[in-house]
């Protein structure tokens, strides 16, 4: 059973950065016919961004309060809603709303994710379940590009909104209709109350876990958000090959992702301590990186695609490790106010540089 | 903060995407670091009690 849920956690993190990406891919094609100049495209994925982190300083506590299988059930039902209705905009102001809207409801997604995995899997496997699901941003980053670009020239960009939302809600029903609380003791125990945000805060590891997410962050935004128009305006690259350019990357930090589960596991059954397998997996991550970004914007396309998929896998097997590491310290009551807390934080960050790339 | 989030706006039409880049990247070293400060030994946190529903 803990598997056919990994499966639903993985497809409805895919559908939900689907969302999300849909409109970077296709933001040469928006600024095209809605005039978007650079730093009203920036503006637009502030009001997303700063509404995503609103969503997690509440997202989380409601899914330690009323349970993963309703607040991610309710969740993915309000962003599919909100999905669809970018298809019906027509300026740039009905953009950045539906994209707060967005922003706000997808924000229950994570919390509930990692909440989920701690609850399902045991510490020798919850690294390697994190990697899983959180390769759900590769996925969709993998199958994302090619699929939008191509039924946005056949059927139009208003297409890909309605189709993302429609895959939603079947998404939806499977989760109702397959899901069940576990019944493990940590789980029963827990069940029964919740745990406040200010009393999370007094706890360093809930301190720690916010800053450790601030500070890697910033570079993944570039990869999402940015990277579409980099390619296209500084290496002159044409939509079709931005098509198949993204898709590399991604897909290396998908395997970045799944790999750094895999380690800090293997560490674990071979008797090393958790601390030691989460942070030897950790920091090979934070070394690889520095060095892949060093040069990745210089150079050929070809290096620069290569150093840059290095660069994402580094990121992503850094950040299924930094999601695990709550579900190691925090019983599960707390996971989901701990978790929104700390992304909560690293995105109101993130909103601060709505201007990135410069004005061109 | 300010080199993580506010400055890339301001520092890439000058320095460049390069340089920008690299130094936000050394935030993963940083955050090795203060997880490991934060999190030491990987204990449960003492003291986390569930307020009734």
């Amino acid at each position: 059973m803990r598997w056919v849920v990994l499966a639903l956690l993985l497809a409805v993190t895919s559908i939900n950065y689907l969302d999300r990406l849909l409109m970077s891919v296709l933001a040469p094609v928006l600024r095209d016919q809605f005039h978007f100049t650079t730093r009203l495209y920036g503006n637009v994925s502030a009001a997303f961004q700063i509404c995503y982190a609103l969503g997690f300083l509440v997202s989380g506590a409601l899914i330690d309060r009323y349970g993963v299988k309703r607040g991610l059930a309710v969740g993915a039902a309000i962003w599919s809603v909100v999905s669809a209705m970018h298809a019906t905009v027509s300026g740039a102001a009905e953009f950045g709303a539906w994209r707060a809207l967005l922003g706000l409801s997808e924000a229950v997604n994570f919390p509930a994710c990692n909440k989920t995995v701690a609850e399902w899997f045991p510490p020798e496997q919850r690294a390697l379940a994190t990697g899983l699901f959180n390769a759900g941003p590769n996925v969709a980053s993998v199958v994302g590009p090619p699929l939008f670009v191509g039924l946005a020239a056949w059927l139009g960009w208003r297409v890909c909104f309605v189709s993302v939302s429609g895959l939603g809600f079947v998404w939806v029903v499977v989760w109702l209709k397959c899901y069940r609380t576990p019944q493990s003791p940590d789980v029963i125990r827990n069940s029964a109350g919740t745990i406040g945000i200010v009393q999370m805060l007094r706890f360093r590891q809930t301190r720690g876990y916010a800053l450790s997410k601030v500070l890697v962050d910033p570079v993944w935004y570039f990869l999402l958000f940015w990277l579409p128009l980099y390619l296209r305006d500084r290496r002159g690259l044409e939509m079709s090959q931005i098509g198949w350019a993204l898709p590399c990357i991604y897909f290396a930090s998908g395997v970045g992702s799944v790999s750094a589960g895999w380690l800090s596991g293997f560490l674990l059954k071979r008797g090393r301590s958790l601390q030691t397998a989460r942070m030897t997996t950790l920091l090979i991550c934070a070394v690889v990186s520095p060095v892949a970004l060093a040069s990745a914007l210089q150079g050929t396309l070809n290096q620069t695609i290569c150093l840059l998929s290095t660069a994402a896998a580094a990121h992503q097997a850094f950040s299924s490790i930094s999601f695990t590491i709550p579900g190691d310290v925090f019983p599960s009551a707390a996971l989901g106010t701990v978790l929104g807390l700390a992304a909560s934080r690293e995105r109101s960050v993130a909103c601060c540089s709505p201007h990135w790339p410069p004005d061109t | 903060m300010l080199f993580s989030a506010l400055a890339p706006g301001y520092l890439i039409p000058i320095l460049g995407y390069a340089p920008v880049l690299i130094v936000l990247s050394f935030g993963y070293l940083a955050a090795v670091g203060v997880i490991h400060l934060h999190f030491r030994d990987f204990q449960p946190a003492a003291g986390v009690h569930a307020f009734p529903a």
